[in-house]
């Protein structure tokens, strides 16, 4: 027996002004399992990522995780109504979000990033909050850097607690906006270490990426987009060694060409 | 010319009198001033068209026009209006009304400068708009504009000067009132320049430490 | 309250006298405290101190005076050394010194924004610091030294009022003897008002073109971040 979806996307469309730059995207993901959406540049694979968090509205579909709708409520008759501002944030607490360029809160040292939505958002005692805190950054390896200011990091150690920071409120999925696009190639490795140790512990992951080598490892399935649209889905040893569509083949080569 | 000194010791104490007047209409026209640019930051977001254009008016005349006449005009122009109001109470409303404008312009820059990303994270945790108020931009936007704030402080102690003009007995005015009495007007002018010079030296001192300590934090 | 344009229209000559002799004094001023920016901003970048301290103290000490203190200063206490001094000589000196020093803090700006690599490469093909600063600092500083500078510009038009103190009779000693006639009409403090707007606008904007002429032009928020970067 499979485990039942825990996100589902359903014809899911927006629009900026006039760019329409989801057009109608369907996705499940299940418990457990490990989703790469790649693309070009502009195809929309962040946008929909922060549809699935409703950091970004969509303008039509619905997004459900575990069966809630996220942000807009679909009523009998398909009308769209916005969810309360206490229901999005439920849900929000549901899904850890990492970012391309980190965000950590720069007036606040690692731990107090780590700690700061458990106390306030999940109402957790200091002392627990101060314990978890210990964990995730023992799991990140960077317990050393507890009382550190993101200033005083590297990109690659302010990812690692970025990633300790959307664990802390025990997700039941992970979504990763191309983690390691914004880091020097010497940094890349240490953040998709942490990653690949959070996917053996059997976290939900959507990772936004371009790194071949972690989809190929990690990844349980390959969602290719390009234009708005899902071309084509994959485990990646098919994706990788048999596209089919004629858009996967032209991204793959010009991907593949590039020096890293 | 023969400075003598004594004249200075004599007259310090009473321009001692003059400087704590000088600190307590600046205290007051900041604080006032903060009020102000605050109301003026929230103000242009309104959805008030009236409200918007009395604000890009109010920012426009305050500053493009002499603090001086702004504050002939508070002094005298408001009694003719029926409003009388005393010098000290005129003095500070026309520096902190001056004063506003800018700070609005601190504020909004200090707004302006926090990553929106650092918000999308806050979101992202579930974070309700009034935390994220709270706990990421408040504490950041204080310590942005803490040290434009402290300059402004040290140009208010240096505006405050103009008060003297409607006769409020702050340090300037003192001196005057001193050289009146003395008729030693290079030592009475030098030592009130002096006493400027220190506080505003000072404020720039902790202007710099406030700025060094903001940036170790920020990326 | 009634607002009558007769009483502006009477007081016409004398508001106009004022406001030419605000334009004189600031125009003055305002040149040459540019002439003499250069040398003090060039002072406090330079390597050596006997250049670098003295320019310091100048600039520390009119920064942290109030101008009418200032102009205090140079009415009162230089008569008491013997220099003779009037209120048109000391004014402009006033406002010039007071200038000098604002303006020399943008141009000092300005310098070290240009990106010092550029700096490096002119000496490495062997041009001297002098031909350096004319032929690749000064040319390209233009984008970022007139924005503050316009700003200074207006600034010191809005610090000249305060000339009306020792008698100089600029726009607001005009206007404050209008003030002595209509007893305090409300219409002279408009026209005061509207007449220094329209002159600080008019400088912003005569600036703004300007601006839109040189090679690395800036938008002023980004000038700002900029100069708030490299000030001090």
């Amino acid at each position: 027996m499979t485990p039942p979806p825990i996100i589902r996307v359903r014809n899911l469309h927006k629009w900026f002004g006039d760019a329409h730059v989801l057009k109608g995207i369907d996705l499940e993901v299940k418990a457990g399992e490990k989703v790469c959406i790649m693309g070009p540049s502009g195809s929309g694979k962040s946008t929909l990522l922060r549809c699935l968090n409703f950091l970004e509205e969509s303008s039509k579909g619905i997004v459900l995780l575990d069966d809630h709708p996220v942000g807009y409520i679909e009523d009998a008759d398909g009308k769209r109504r916005r969810d309360s501002e206490a229901n999005i944030n439920r849900l929000r607490a549901r899904m850890g979000m990492v970012f391309q360029s980190f965000n950590l809160w720069t007036h606040m040292t690692a731990a107090a990033n780590i700690m700061e939505a458990p106390i306030h958002v999940g109402g957790l005692s200091r002392q627990a909050a101060d314990e978890k805190a210990r964990k995730l950054l023992k799991l990140v390896g960077l317990e050393d850097k507890k009382d550190a200011y993101p200033a005083r990091l590297s990109g690659g150690q302010q990812q690692r607690i970025a990633i300790a920071r959307a664990l802390a409120m025990d997700p039941e999925v992970m979504l990763f906006d191309e983690p390691t696009s914004a880091l020097d190639p010497e940094l890349v490795g240490e953040v998709l270490a942490v990653m690949s140790e959070l996917a053996r512990g059997g976290m939900t992951m959507i990772v936004v990426t371009h790194d071949m080598g972690f989809a190929r490892a990690v990844a349980d399935r390959i969602v290719f987009m390009d234009h708005g649209q899902v071309v084509e889905e994959a485990p990646p040893s098919v994706f990788f060694e048999q596209p089919k569509n004629e858009r996967t083949i032209q991204f793959l080569a010009k991907i593949s060409s590039r020096p890293f | 010319m023969t400075l003598e000194w004594k004249y200075v010791t004599q007259a310090l104490p009473f321009l001692w009198e003059g400087t704590l007047v000088t600190v307590a209409a600046s205290v007051l026209a900041l604080v006032l001033g903060l009020l102000v640019g605050i109301f003026v930051v929230l103000g242009r977001r309104s959805r008030f068209k009236v409200l918007r254009g009395l604000i890009i008016a109010y920012m426009s005349v305050v500053r493009g026009t002499p603090l001086f006449i702004q504050i002939l005009i508070v002094y005298y122009a408001l009694p003719a209006l029926g409003l009388d109001i005393p010098r000290f109470e005129a003095g500070v409303i026309a520096l902190s009304l001056n004063s506003g404008a800018y700070i609005s312009e601190m504020i909004r820059g200090g707004l302006m400068a926090i990553p929106k990303g650092q918000l999308d994270a806050a979101k992202a945790c579930g974070m309700r708009s009034s935390l994220i108020w709270r706990r990421i931009t408040l504490p950041q936007v204080l310590v942005l504009i803490l040290p434009p704030l402290t300059m402004e402080f040290t140009g208010l102690l240096k505006s405050s000067a103009l008060l003297s003009v409607i006769g409020l007995v702050e340090l300037t005015r003192r001196a005057q009132q001193v050289i009146g009495e003395t008729l030693r007007s290079p030592e009475v002018w030098l030592t009130t320049a002096a006493l400027y010079f220190v506080m505003c030296f000072a404020l720039g001192a902790v202007t710099r430490r406030l700025e060094k300590s903001a940036a170790a934090y920020r990326l | 309250m009634d607002f009558s344009l007769s009483i502006i229209v009477e007081a016409w000559p004398t508001f106009e006298a004022g406001l030419i002799t605000t334009v004189i004094f600031c125009s003055v001023a305002g040149v040459l405290g540019l002439v003499l920016a250069v040398p003090i901003a060039l002072a406090q970048l330079s390597r050596s101190w006997s250049w670098r301290v003295p320019a310091q103290v100048l600039v520390e000490i009119v920064r942290d005076t109030p101008f009418l203190v200032q102009v205090f200063v140079i009415y009162f206490v230089f008569p008491a050394t013997g220099v003779p001094m009037s209120s048109t000589v000391a004014g402009i000196l006033a406002l010039t010194i007071h200038g000098a020093v604002y303006f020399s803090e943008s141009i000092r700006g300005a310098i070290l924004s240009v990106p010092r690599g550029q700096v490096d490469a002119a000496r490495a093909a062997g041009m001297s610091y002098p031909l350096t600063l004319r032929r690749i600092v000064f040319p390209q500083m233009m984008g970022y030294v007139l924005p503050p500078i316009g700003n200074q510009i207006v600034g010191l038009i809005k610090d000249s009022a305060v000339l009306s103190i020792i008698s100089v009779p600029e726009l607001s000693m005009a206007f404050q003897n209008v003030l002595g006639t209509t007893f305090a009409a409300p219409e002279a403090f408009v026209a005061v008002a509207v007449l220094y707007w329209l002159l600080t606008s008019a400088v912003t904007l005569a600036m703004s073109r300007l601006e839109r002429l040189t090679p690395t032009h800036r938008s002023t928020e980004e000038m700002t971040s900029l100069l708030a970067k490299v000030d001090r």
